[in-house]
């Protein structure tokens, strides 16, 4: 079986060697090459493909997380572990999003290390609890529609229908006055109509209500 | 001193008075010489009753004596007519030469004047009479003087006289009782008109020279030919006159004195708010701008000229108030130029926008100072926490590395990889506060929920609601902004208001973003806030984005509003 061969995307060169040195030892992982920043590492592709990729999050001219996203259809065989000092609930949500195999923090152990590369190599994820918990509250809402109305504005148009006032709206919804006036104008906006009684009339058609 | 210097009181009082004058004086000479006229008229009228009686007097007295003479009653001449010198007949052939008589040849008693040859001038007549042979003759010397001393209605100078034809007197002057009235010459007009045959009245002077009043006529009987004449002192008859004249000058003394009394308190009241409108000139040249009470204004000339005057203290004081509302910095106040002269309105109209301008510059200057100042300082603190972060973060792993790949027996390896991820936490937290990454990388809605994340373990609820827009492409000072304004306001519910429930919300709308946070704690005077500038810094960062802060506190807890427009940059 041969080893698997993993690149190493960061810009501290001292770190490149370090995991370089880690995996020295390790009978199942070689280290291929480094690479200080996405370019160096597309170039690196141009001659050769490893099959995991550790990568950092924060590098000059360009992050980890949007190359992973690059890269996941031209180089579908390529696996991303993202290896990062970021501790952030996000930057885990976007990583998974854009396609990456594992998410680490820089001072994850050796294990750890050598068990998330083997597990990309498998073509499985690993996200470890602490990840797991990062993640949490963070895989909200993406990508409505804009024509449609957000599920913020349905919960005002609800409110409005039951005939409550703006201000009760606002104490209800845990937002200011003027928002809730502002979600109503949109509403309005988007629904193409003139006044309120003609934008319920509106939601009730369209069934949204 | 100019007539046009006179103040305007005296000007009139004078003008006034000279007119008033002008009136009571000629009424007065008017009244005067009418007066005189009736006093000479009337001084006349007397002298002429008074001559008139002894006229009739002396007719009757030498009808008597003629009686008396035919009659032959010496007796009763003497008794009533006087002193009879010779009574007798007289043939025609007698020369009696110490009588200067001529015969007459008239059927009649003929009287004549002999006084001429009386040594003393007494008054003397002969009166004869034909008779067969001769003539009857009498020499008498007549009383007429008693007549004629009788000064009845004449006052203290008046006399009646008789003059000869020959313009001596014939009977004594009262005036010289005891010269021989033959020696007394009266030619004076009087006696020369009255032996022309005239009867009249004159003013003329006496035989003393003294004016005199003067009535005369010319009594002719037989041969006699005396002018009878009556005269007064001018002096003493027009008495009343200087009487009257003295009273007229008293009375005229007294009008000017009213005269010139009413003359003045009129002009005084006349001019009173002629000096009261100087004053209130004077007043408005020291920028006091104080309107005429009203009450006191009438409807005349001078009426209009303080109500124009209070046209003019109200337009002063809109102006007034104009440049002391832009004094005061209210640069939205209005002014309606008065007229198309109003060079002052103008000019402060001008002044107006020129600072408004001015204010607006120095407003977007200020903005643009707090923002390069805040805007440094954030980049200070991103700098250092990218240092700290990308920099020693890396540095510190790899250390860890190096433990954990060293030979050094497992208990301290344990040790010192717990020390190493305890330094790496805090650097991450010294990281994270300083700026955290994720509001770099994914905005203030993420970084908020972050700094909330971390309150899990704090006794208070917290419920965070953001309303993400992924079409809005948000400037990273309008991320750094709300955050800071929600980590600051976050803290401060921790530390102060004792609040168990925050709500916080992120709505991110096509053109602005909200942030609403509100707690049910204790909230503060907001005048009496003494930790630091917290609340004023958010204020001001707000202010620096053009968006509104809005914060309203209360014992039920506190609100705090704050909406940032999008797009709007400059």
């Amino acid at each position: 079986m041969s080893k698997i061969r993993v690149l190493v995307v960061d810009d501290h060169q001292l770190f490149r060697e370090g995991i370089r040195s880690i995996f020295s030892s390790n009978s199942d992982i070689e280290v291929i090459g480094e690479a200080d920043s996405v370019e160096s590492m597309l170039s690196f592709f141009e001659s050769t493909l490893p099959e995991v990729v550790l990568i950092d999050v924060t590098m000059p001219g360009g992050d980890g997380i949007s190359a992973i996203k690059q890269c996941k259809k031209k180089f579908p065989t390529i696996r991303f572990v993202v290896l990062t000092m970021h501790a952030d609930g996000q930057y885990v949500v976007k990583a998974a999003r854009s396609g990456a195999f594992g998410y680490l923090l820089k001072n994850a152990d050796k294990e750890e290390l050598t068990k998330a590369v083997k597990e990309a190599s498998f073509g499985r994820k690993y996200f470890n609890s602490e990840i797991s918990q990062l993640m949490v509250g963070n895989m909200s809402l993406e990508g409505d529609d804009p024509q449609q109305l957000s599920e913020r504005e349905l919960q005002v148009l609800q409110l409005v229908s039951d005939g409550k006032t703006t201000k009760e709206i606002a104490d209800e919804l845990f937002v200011s006055s003027r928002t809730v006036e502002t979600h109503r104008v949109n509403m309005m906006k988007k629904l193409n109509v003139q006044n309120t009684a003609e934008l319920i009339k509106k939601a009730v058609k369209l069934n949204l209500i | 001193m100019r007539f046009i210097d006179i103040k305007i009181r005296n000007k009139l009082a004078l003008v006034m008075m000279i007119f008033a004058m002008a009136i009571v004086f000629a009424i007065t000479t008017l009244y005067y010489y009418q007066f005189q006229a009736a006093l000479k008229e009337r001084v006349f009228l007397q002298l002429s009753s008074v001559k008139q009686l002894k006229v009739s007097q002396i007719r009757q007295r030498l009808q008597g004596i003629e009686e008396s003479f035919i009659e032959r009653n010496d007796l009763k001449l003497r008794e009533q007519y006087g002193e009879v010198l010779f009574h007798g007949h007289i043939s025609k052939d007698t020369i009696i030469h110490s009588f200067p008589i001529r015969f007459k040849d008239s059927e009649s008693v003929a009287i004549e004047d002999i006084s001429t040859h009386d040594p003393y001038g007494r008054l003397t007549i002969s009166l004869q009479i034909r008779e067969p042979e001769g003539c009857d003759v009498a020499i008498v010397r007549p009383n007429l003087q008693s007549i004629l001393i009788e000064r009845t209605g004449l006052g203290e100078t008046g006399e009646s006289y008789l003059v000869g034809s020959d313009k001596r007197m014939r009977t004594s002057s009262r005036f010289f009782p005891n010269q021989n009235p033959q020696e007394i010459l009266v030619d004076t007009r009087s006696v020369r008109d009255a032996l022309e045959g005239e009867t009249g009245k004159n003013i003329i002077d006496d035989y003393r020279g003294v004016k005199v009043f003067s009535v005369y006529e010319l009594l002719v009987d037989s041969e006699l030919s005396w002018v009878i004449i009556s005269e007064i002192d001018e002096q003493e008859a027009l008495f009343p006159l200087s009487s009257l004249r003295q009273n007229l000058i008293v009375v005229l003394i007294i009008i000017l004195v009213a005269i010139f009394a009413v003359s003045y308190e009129l002009s005084t009241q006349l001019v009173s708010p002629v000096l009261k409108a100087k004053q209130h000139l004077a007043s408005m040249a020291k920028g006091v701008f104080n309107p005429v009470n009203k009450n006191n204004i009438g409807n005349d000339e001078l009426g209009q000229m303080f109500q124009a005057l209070n046209g003019l203290v109200k337009a002063m004081d809109q102006t007034v108030g104009f440049a002391d509302r832009i004094g005061q910095g209210d640069f939205d106040a209005e002014y309606q130029l008065l007229s198309d002269e109003d060079k002052l309105g103008a000019s402060l109209i001008e002044m107006k926008d020129r600072l408004r301008a001015y204010q607006v510059n120095e407003e977007k200057l200020k903005r643009a100072n707090q923002k390069s100042l805040i805007s440094g300082e954030e980049k200070e603190r991103s700098r250092l926490s990218k240092e700290l972060h990308d920099g020693l973060g890396p540095l510190l792993t790899l250390l860890r590395l190096k433990i954990e790949s060293s030979t050094i027996d497992a208990n301290s390896k344990h040790e010192l990889l717990n020390m190493l991820d305890g330094t790496i936490n805090e650097m991450r937290r010294i990281s994270n506060n300083l700026m955290p990454s994720v509001l770099m990388d994914f905005g203030a809605g993420e970084a908020i929920r972050n700094v909330i994340k971390q309150l899990k373990n704090e006794e208070i609820k917290v419920t965070y609601q953001y309303d993400r827009n992924e079409s809005l492409e948000i400037p990273s000072q309008i991320e750094i902004t709300l955050f800071r304004i929600a980590q600051e306001a976050i803290n401060n519910v921790l530390k102060h208001s004792g609040a168990a429930d925050l709500k916080v919300s992120l709505t991110e709308f096509d053109d602005r973003i909200s942030l609403f946070i509100k707690d049910n704690g204790t909230g503060f005077d907001p005048e009496e806030v003494h930790n630091g500038n917290g609340i004023r810094n958010m204020r001001e960062r707000v202010n620096i984005e053009r968006g509104i802060f809005e914060l309203t506190t209360s014992k039920q807890g506190t609100t705090i509003e704050v909406e940032i427009p999008i797009n709007e940059q400059d």
